[in-house]
């Protein structure tokens, strides 16, 4: 259920501003969103690493890993 | 008609419009909006500014700066009308990244928010970036296009986003909200003239 919206306008505001409250739903959601991000991010570095380290296992010097590691 | 007032006429209608939102909302923090139109925030969760988009345009630039207050995380928006945000899972987005030699590309449907920054944000840095978006206060499909630098580690990434919301709605406004801590910074619309 929405929480009622409250005026918060300061004195330089050209227009009203509200302040809306998000959900328990809404922060819940944005939380598993955040989580799933990071995992997804997390997941990224590994393979990353897991490249470049057989990379490295292929003979490849410090040099030449450092041309592809961007 | 001169030269000299077919260029007055020419200047008076070429170029960008700053939007004056009708109103902002934030979901924690606080905001405000200038009357040139400049909306900042702080310790804001979400920011929504309310009655940006009309029929006045057909096309629209959206730029943002915001960083957090501390830690990393991801900004996402969502279209809205009457002050209230489409929730349902009609956004579609696909990514593009380039680092140096490398590329790499996802591609997200059925979402229920745009992912805008898709690398996180975080507290030291602030993001800026600047979106297209087409057609959103008519009842067609709305589309957008965010171009993005990425600074990193001493080095530059590019980042290109296009996004699609499926719906044959007309949108007056938009909500960016932060998945973790709170965000702070500066929101800015304009219409291209026509």
């Amino acid at each position: 259920m929405p929480k009622e919206p409250i005026d918060i306008t300061p004195a330089d505001s050209a227009v009203p501003v509200f302040l809306e409250e998000p959900t328990d739903a809404e922060i819940a959601e944005r939380q598993a969103q955040h989580e799933a991000q990071e995992e997804a991010k997390t997941a990224r570095e590994t393979v990353r690493e897991s490249a470049l380290a057989k990379l490295a296992a292929l003979g490849l010097t410090e040099e030449e890993l450092a041309t592809l590691s961007v | 008609m001169t030269r000299s007032r077919q260029t007055a006429d020419w200047g008076s209608r070429a170029g960008l419009a700053k939007i004056i939102p009708s109103s902002v909302a934030v979901g924690s923090g606080t905001g405000s909006a200038d009357s040139l139109g400049n909306v900042t925030f702080s310790g804001a969760s979400s920011v929504s500014l309310n009655g940006v988009f009309s029929s006045n345009y057909d096309y629209y630039k959206m730029t943002i700066d915001a960083k957090t207050a501390s830690g990393s995380a991801s900004i996402s928006a969502r279209l809205r009308t009457g002050g209230t945000d489409a929730t349902a899972g009609n956004y579609n987005r696909q990514w593009l990244n380039a680092g140096g030699t490398s590329v790499s590309a996802s591609n997200s449907v059925n979402a229920t928010s745009w992912d805008i920054f898709v690398y996180t944000v975080d507290a030291t840095v602030s993001y800026a970036t600047n979106i297209e978006i087409a057609n959103v206060a008519k009842a067609l499909p709305t589309t957008a296009v965010l171009t993005h630098t990425r600074f990193y580690d001493s080095s530059i990434a590019f980042n290109g986003l296009a996004f699609g919301h499926t719906l044959s709605t007309a949108y007056d406004g938009i909500t960016l909200i932060t998945s973790a801590s709170t965000i702070s910074g500066t929101v800015r619309v304009y219409g291209y003239t026509q």
